[in-house]
Order: C-alpha cells, then sequence, then structure tokens
C-alpha cells in the first residue's frame, strides 16, 4: 500500500536551496575530475559493460551515504532511493552542461563516446551532489538538527569511507602517473608507502582530533581503535582496486603490477576514507 | 511504502533523474548485449589536399580521418601518408591520433612538401595501442 508521509510539503523555495547546494556541493568535489582530459578519455575508451557496473555501483554508493549520512536522518527507504535518483540525475545533468561548456562534447562523437563521457564525469558529480545537499547548508532547519543527528554504525562507516575514497581519488586513478609510479618504485618503497598509508588512517582517526573524529569513531577501547584502522585501509585498499579496475588500469599488466598501482593509489584513498569520510558526515 | 511528501518541482527533478538513469541503464545494457569484441577496424579517408602559402616554408595540407568500426578502441593510431609516382614512394608524412574509441572517427592532417598528382596520394594505418 502507498501511504503520503504526513510531513508538510517543502516550499519551491526551500528546494531551491537544496538543489543549489547540491550543484555547488557537485562542482566543489568534482571540478578536478571534469578538468581531468583522462576522465573525458575514460569516457570513450570504457566498453558498456564497465560503465554499467560504475552506474550501478555509484548508485549504490549513493544509497548508502544518504541512508546513513543523508540530508535527512529519518529517511525512509522510498525517500533515500527518490534522493539518489534525483542526485544522479542532477550529477548527470551537470556533467553533460559543464563538458559541453568545456568542449568535452561535440557533434562529431559516436553517441557512445558522449554517454560513456557524460556517464564517467557524471558519477563523480552525482556523488558531490549527495554531499553537497547534505553538507552544505547553514540552517539547521533544512535538514538534521543537533538533537536528531544520529552517528552512523559500523556498516555506515564503511559506506561512507568508500564514499570519501571514491571522491578523493576518482580523477586520480585514470591518469598515466598511478602506472608509471607503480612501474618505477622499489619493492622498499611500496613497503613504505604502506606503512605511511596505514599511519595517515591512524592519525586522522584517532591521534589528531581531527573534526567529527570523536563523534564518528568507535573508540571504547584498543580493540575498537586498531579494528576501525584496519576497516579503514582496507576499504581504501578495495576502493583502489575497483576505481583501478573501472578505468581498466589492469589491462595487460601482472599482478605484481596490479598490487604496485594499488598500493600507489592506496594512499589517495585512505585519505579520502579517513579524513574524506569525517568531512563528509554530519558535525557536532 | 511511504512516499514522501514532494512539491512539483522535486517531483520533476525526480522524474528527470529516473529517466536519465533508466535511459543510460538501457542504452549501456543495449550496447552491452550488442558488444562482441570485435578488434578495431580502422579506415582511413583523405580529402583533397590544398596549398598553405601564407607560411615559411609553405606546405601541402592532406586532411585525413581514421574511423573505428570496431567493438574495441584503440590509442596511438599511427597513420601514413604517401606519395607514389611511378611505383616509387616520393613522400611520406604520418599522423598520430591519441585515441579511437569504438564507432567513432577522429580527423587531422599531415604536411607534404609537394602538391601531390590525382591518384598518387596513399593512406594507411601503420599501427595501434590497445587501450
Amino acid at each position: 500500500m502507498i501511504v503520503i508521509d504526513a510531513h508538510a510539503r517543502p516550499a519551491i523555495g526551500q528546494s531551491l536551496k537544496e538543489y543549489g547546494r547540491g550543484v555547488a556541493g557537485g562542482l566543489l568535489f568534482s571540478l578536478p575530475m571534469l578538468y581531468t582530459q583522462e576522465m573525458w578519455r575514460a569516457g570513450g575508451l570504457l566498453g558498456p559493460e564497465r560503465l554499467l557496473v560504475g552506474v550501478v555501483g555509484t548508485f549504490l554508493m549513493l544509497l548508502g551515504y544518504n541512508r546513513f549520512s543523508g540530508l535527512r536522518c529519518d529517511a525512509s527507504p522510498s525517500e533515500v532511493v527518490i534522493d539518489s535518483i534525483e542526485e544522479l540525475g542532477l550529477g548527470l545533468a551537470l556533467a553533460a552542461l559543464l563538458l559541453l561548456v568545456l568542449g568535452g562534447l561535440d557533434l562529431s562523437m559516436s553517441g557512445e563516446e558522449i554517454v560513456g563521457r557524460i556517464v564517467v564525469c557524471g558519477l563523480a558529480v552525482a556523488i558531490g551532489v549527495s554531499v553537497g545537499t547534505a553538507q552544505l547548508g547553514g540552517d539547521a532547519e533544512d535538514g538534521m538538527s543537533d538533537d536528531t543527528l544520529q552517528p552512523a554504525g559500523f556498516a555506515g562507516q564503511l559506506a561512507l569511507a568508500a564514499c570519501g575514497a571514491v571522491l578523493v581519488a576518482a580523477n586520480i586513478a585514470p591518469t598515466d602517473e598511478i602506472p608509471e609510479i607503480a612501474g618505477a618504485i622499489t619493492p622498499l618503497g611500496l613497503i613504505a608507502l604502506s606503512v605511511l598509508t596505514f599511519a595517515v588512517g591512524a592519525v586522522v582517526l584517532h591521534f589528531s582530533e581531527f573534526v567529527g573524529a570523536k563523534h564518528h569513531t568507535l573508540r571504547r577501547n584498543d580493540a575498537d581503535r586498531v579494528t576501525g584502522i584496519l576497516a579503514t585501509y582496507l576499504i581504501s585498499l578495495v576502493a583502489a582496486a575497483a576505481l583501478l579496475w573501472f578505468f581498466g588500469r589492469f589491462n595487460g599488466d601482472g599482478p605484481n603490477m596490479w598490487i604496485a598501482q594499488i598500493t600507489v593509489l592506496g594512499l589517495p584513498t585512505a585519505i579520502g576514507a579517513s579524513a574524506g569520510r569525517l568531512l563528509l558526515q554530519n558535525q557536532q | 511504502m511511504i512516499l514522501p511528501r514532494k512539491n512539483w518541482l522535486e517531483w520533476c527533478v525526480f522524474a528527470f533523474g529516473l529517466v536519465a538513469l533508466l535511459g543510460v541503464l538501457g542504452y549501456l545494457t543495449v550496447q552491452a548485449v550488442r558488444h562482441d569484441g570485435r578488434p578495431p577496424a580502422l579506415s582511413v579517408e583523405m580529402a583533397a589536399p590544398w596549398q598553405q602559402l601564407g607560411v615559411t616554408p609553405p606546405y601541402v595540407v592532406v586532411p585525413v580521418q581514421v574511423r573505428n568500426d570496431g567493438d574495441c578502441a584503440a590509442t596511438e593510431v599511427d597513420v601514413e601518408v604517401t606519395v607514389v609516382r611511378d611505383g616509387k614512394v616520393i613522400e611520406r608524412g604520418t599522423l598520430n591520433i591519441d585515441e579511437l574509441p569504438r564507432q567513432s572517427q577522429r580527423g587531422g592532417s599531415v604536411a607534404l612538401r609537394e602538391l601531390p598528382g590525382p591518384g598518387e596520394l596513399q593512406a594507411r594505418v601503420v599501427g595501434y595501442a590497445d587501450p
């Protein structure tokens, strides 16, 4: 049975403010991607199967973000889905508009290339739209009040860590620098980079009093802290591997090169999964 | 299912988002089903050459279009344009195209010293890399 929510219908002005914040957030978080030619190229070079996986994966991340840290903490499942669809649509539209203005689209391209470019850029913009709508509001009445704020649980934090990792590292993953660095780095360098990546997560989450860290991390005992740091590290590696696979960076390479590339991209994804994740959530 | 109370603007944005999402999913699904992994199929076409006289030294411009009718993209596509007279290659020019997605085309020009005669121009793809 379909029931209409009993809450008052929002005013048009209020909706416009939310969309304005979403557009600002989309631009703020994804302009580096839209200004990266490798992102444009990826849209033409990736196959449709990979783009489909990208659309589905991004939609799942939007669902996760809206469920655990979206604009409304009391959102029903249908509201989470509706918000995610809106944000994906806005992300695709914003990416198409900017690509058109920046010269990233022209009518001589095939339909597949045009759709590919819009999809690759639009997915990252959509996450920015979602974050901007929820986090850039200055008025507590627009969204959650402090009284209703609830920190996301462990699963929620993992979902938000994935969003942060993708948001920070999506424009780095398709660049030629990743395979170049991975091909040149020594085994000792890889070990040092892994230690540094792990240390960055630990410092951000538990030692630097980073904004929101106290509220959004489990810290009842040392086991909680170690589990949180390990989980963040693991998520950052998984996000790095997923991004590299999406952009075809594993094609033709052996396992050693895969590991090296994941380790190299692991540092930006770890920053996104730790500092980025905390900044993506409502602060108290 | 509880439907949120929304104004007409929000429902319009939602409808647009739904159409965009379903449209992209549908389009990509159709492309994925049709995609059979054929290697790049590159063909080269040349337009009539013309002389660029306002520069030093002057040169002849040969516009070139390369089309990929395959199912896979090609990168670093090298195209060679030659002027063949009496069975001998008397001039050679090359063009490099960074990327050529599947079912798409890219254009450029090759510069030669002399204006070739009718039927003397030949073009071919020399090589390409997989993305």
